[in-house]
C-alpha cells in the first residue's frame, strides 16, 4: 500500500532535486528513492522541472586521459567465462573474508548460474572448495551422489617435476582412500567407486597431494598435500 | 545537449554493460556534465575526478535506468549533481573556492543545442514570475550546488529565513509550472 505524499514530502522531495541538502539528508532521500516509488516519482518530477537550467551550463570538453582512466575502471570481465571466475584470485579472497559457509552459499548461487556438467540433484550435492597455502586459486569440488560423479573444476597447470595429483576423500577415522588422479589441464569427472561412495559424505574432508606419475604406490599419499576442503551439503 | 531518444537507448545499452555504447554515451555528454561539475565544485581538477566517478556510478546503474520515468539527460544530470554536490559538501569550509560564479553567467551559450520545448519555456517563464527578482537567485543556487547554509550566507539571513524562502519559492515554481 502506498501512501500518499504530504507535502512535507514533496517540499523535501524538491529540495534533494535542488541540491541544497546537506550529505546526511541526501542519503536518506536516496534510500527513501529506492523504498518508496511514490517518493522516487516525486523526485524525478521535479529533476525534469528543473532540467532546463542546466541549459545555461558551458559544455567543457574534458581531457583526453579522463576517458582512458573511466575505461580502465570499467574494464575487466563482465560476462564470466567459466574458468575466468574460478581462476580470479580476488574472487576468492573476497569469498574467504566472508567465512566458508557463506561462501559456499555465494558459490551456490553462481554455481546453479552455470551449465551443469552433469544432471544434478541438487538437494543432496555436496560441495567443497578445496584451498591451499600457496597463491594457487581454491577450486570446487562437487559431488553428486545420485550419480556417485565427482566433478573436478580445476585448470591444473602441468607440475614442473611432472608429478600427478591425486585426490583423496578422508573418514573420520583420518586414513585417506584415493579417488584418483586429476588430470593437468582439464576438469575431469570421477566416478567414484561403490566402496568409497559411503565416505562421501558431509564433513569428510577431500585433499589433494602430488605423487608420481600414476598416483601413490602405496596406496596412501606419500607427497605433499597441496589443496584440501571439507565436503557440505549444498 | 544530445537529442533525448539516442541518449534513452544508449544509457539502455549500457545497463547491458555494452562499453561501446558507454563511450558514445560519454562522447555525446561529457562534455556537460564536466560543465556541470565545474560550475558546482569552482575548478576543473576537482571536476577532473568527478567525472570519472560519475561515468563509473553511470555504467554501475544504468540497468536501473527506466525509460518509462526520468528522460536520460534528466537522469545522467542528477547522478553528475549528486556526486559534485556531494564532493562539495565534503570540503572543509576553509577550502571553498569561489569562483563558480567566473565560470558561468547567466546569458545561454549561444553554440549549445538548447531544449526547445515546453518545460524550458515555461521554467524561464516561472522563474521570473518569483517575487523579488528570486529566479536568479534559484539559477544559482541550483546551478553551483548551494547547500541552505550557503545560501543563507550568500543571502546573510538566517538559516531558518533561508530554508522558509527557498521551500515558498519551490511550492510556487511548482504550481506555475503546472498551470
Amino acid at each position: 500500500m502506498t501512501e500518499k505524499l504530504t507535502e512535507e514530502d514533496k517540499v523535501f522531495a524538491s529540495e534533494y532535486a535542488m541540491g541544497v541538502l546537506e550529505q546526511d539528508e541526501m542519503i536518506a532521500a536516496e534510500k527513501r528513492c529506492e523504498l518508496d516509488p511514490e517518493f522516487s516519482k516525486e523526485v524525478e518530477a521535479w529533476q525534469e522541472r528543473l532540467l532546463p537550467m542546466l541549459d545555461q551550463v558551458s559544455e567543457v570538453v574534458p581531457d583526453d586521459r579522463i576517458w582512458d582512466n573511466i575505461s580502465r575502471s570499467v574494464s575487466g570481465p563482465v560476462s564470466e567465462a567459466k574458468t575466468g571466475i574460478w581462476n580470479s584470485l580476488p574472487f576468492w579472497r573476497g569469498l574467504s573474508l566472508i567465512g566458508l559457509s557463506a561462501a559456499i552459499l555465494a558459490l551456490t548461487v553462481v554455481f546453479l548460474n552455470l551449465q551443469p556438467v552433469l544432471p544434478v540433484a541438487v538437494d543432496k550435492t555436496l560441495l567443497a572448495i578445496l584451498t591451499s597455502d600457496s597463491e594457487a586459486p581454491p577450486f570446487l569440488v562437487r559431488y553428486d551422489p545420485e550419480n556417485s560423479a565427482l566433478d573436478v573444476q580445476v585448470q591444473l597447470q602441468k607440475d614442473p617435476q611432472g608429478r600427478a595429483r591425486e585426490l583423496w576423500i578422508i573418514p573420520p577415522d583420518g586414513t585417506p582412500k584415493s579417488l584418483g588422479l586429476l588430470d593437468a589441464g582439464n576438469k575431469g569427472i570421477i566416478s567414484v567407486g561403490q566402496t568409497l561412495q559411503d565416505l562421501m559424505v558431509e564433513g569428510n574432508t577431500l585433499a589433494v597431494s602430488l605423487e608420481p606419475q600414476g598416483g601413490s604406490p602405496t596406496g596412501l599419499p606419500t607427497g605433499p598435500v597441496v589443496a584440501s576442503g571439507i565436503l557440505k551439503l549444498l | 545537449m544530445s537529442t533525448g531518444p539516442d541518449i534513452d537507448n544508449l544509457i539502455s545499452r549500457v545497463g547491458l554493460k555494452d562499453r561501446q555504447a558507454l563511450q558514445l554515451l560519454y562522447k555525446a555528454t561529457s562534455a556537460k556534465l564536466f560543465g556541470i561539475s565545474i560550475r558546482i565544485l569552482g575548478n576543473k581538477n576537482d571536476a577532473e575526478d568527478v567525472l570519472q566517478e560519475i561515468y563509473i556510478k553511470i555504467w554501475n546503474k544504468a540497468e536501473l535506468f527506466n525509460t518509462g520515468r526520468a528522460s536520460g539527460m534528466a537522469w545522467l544530470a542528477t547522478i553528475a549533481r549528486n556526486q559534485a554536490i556531494d564532493v562539495l559538501r565534503s570540503r572543509k569550509n576553509s577550502e571553498d573556492i569561489d569562483n563558480h560564479l567566473d565560470i558561468s553567467d547567466s546569458k545561454p551559450d549561444p553554440e549549445l543545442v538548447t531544449l526547445i520545448n515546453e518545460n524550458n519555456r515555461r521554467l524561464g517563464a516561472c522563474l521570473d514570475e518569483l517575487e523579488d527578482q528570486k529566479g536568479q537567485l534559484v539559477r544559482k543556487i541550483y546551478l553551483g550546488g548551494w547547500s541552505y547554509q550557503k545560501t543563507a550566507d550568500e543571502l546573510k539571513v538566517p538559516l531558518n529565513t533561508a530554508k522558509t524562502w527557498l521551500r515558498r519559492s519551490l511550492i510556487a515554481l511548482r504550481k506555475c509550472m503546472d498551470r
